[in-house]
């Protein structure tokens, strides 16, 4: 009887990814990951069927781990500044402690390779728009384009953390995200996003 | 991921061509007893992944090998 080896399950998904972030999408085959992670090739292929089967299961995995983190003590009847706050603190919490993860996902949130219909994303969509529904109801933000409320709303933010992440520099050669940055941040983000 | 992997077999193939598959297509459709196979064609093993509940693998290589084709189990 084969068992499911959960760690070994969980070793190959991380060198994966971590191939991907580094060598882009061609630098991933079956066998080389199967030499990077320690395993044999056989190993690989019971639990993918070929690379783009991997490289789905890989970013539903993230989009769910993703999900979970944002959904974390958030209340979509929050006000405006406080589900934002939340979202924000939840979002850099997931970046933080999957740094990689990350990567891997603006690498391939634009990518052709991902059917994006298969990703079950539900309830953080319903839970993000019932936010939204709420703060324009209670005329705490103004009716937009869904385009122009995440640029306003967590534009700013995803900027402070890639200057963070040192994926982008200014005059500041070390800046860091800090509460009480976030905070001032935050303040001009609600207030821009006034009726 | 819903499929048992007991019931997972993967070889070592020459399987690379569209027709190749077309053959073995309609040999796992007589024998029957294969739930969901595919090859992986950009790996150079070719490698053929069977899910069957019925089959060994040594009667997949048998049946393989009859009709022509390369076939060992990956390790």
């Amino acid at each position: 009887m084969r068992i499911r080896d959960e760690n070994k399950e969980a070793a190959i998904r991380k060198k994966a990814v971590e191939m991907i972030v580094n060598e882009g999408f061609d630098g991933l085959s079956m066998a080389k990951l199967a030499k990077a992670a320690g395993v044999s090739p056989a190993t690989i292929y019971i639990y993918y069927k070929n690379r783009e089967d991997l490289l789905h299961q890989l970013f539903n995995d993230s989009q769910k781990a993703f999900a979970e983190y944002g959904l974390r003590n958030f209340d979509p009847e929050a006000t405006l500044e406080e589900g934002l706050w939340r979202q924000w603190k939840n979002r850099l919490e997931f970046i933080l402690e999957h740094p990689i993860y990350f990567k891997f996902f603006e690498q391939f949130r634009n990518s052709h390779l991902i059917n994006h219909k298969n990703v079950n994303m539900t309830e953080f969509r319903e839970s993000m728009m019932l936010f939204v529904k709420n703060a324009i109801k209670r005329g705490e933000l103004a009716k937009m384009e869904p385009e122009i409320f995440w640029s306003v709303a967590y534009g700013s933010f995803y900027s402070l953390v890639k200057f963070h992440l040192q994926e982008k520099k200014m005059m500041n050669e070390s800046f860091k995200i800090t509460d009480a940055k976030l905070k001032q941040t935050l303040k001009m983000v609600v207030k821009a996003l006034k009726p | 991921m819903t499929e048992d992997l007991t019931h997972i077999l993967i070889f070592k193939t020459n399987i690379s061509t569209f027709s190749d598959k077309l053959r073995l297509q309609k040999l796992f459709l007589e024998k029957g007893s294969v739930d969901e196979w595919n090859v992986d064609s950009e790996d150079v093993d070719c490698v053929l992944r069977v899910v069957s509940s019925a089959l060994s693998a040594g009667q997949i290589i048998q049946l393989l090998s009859q009709e022509g084709f390369l076939c060992e189990e990956l390790q």
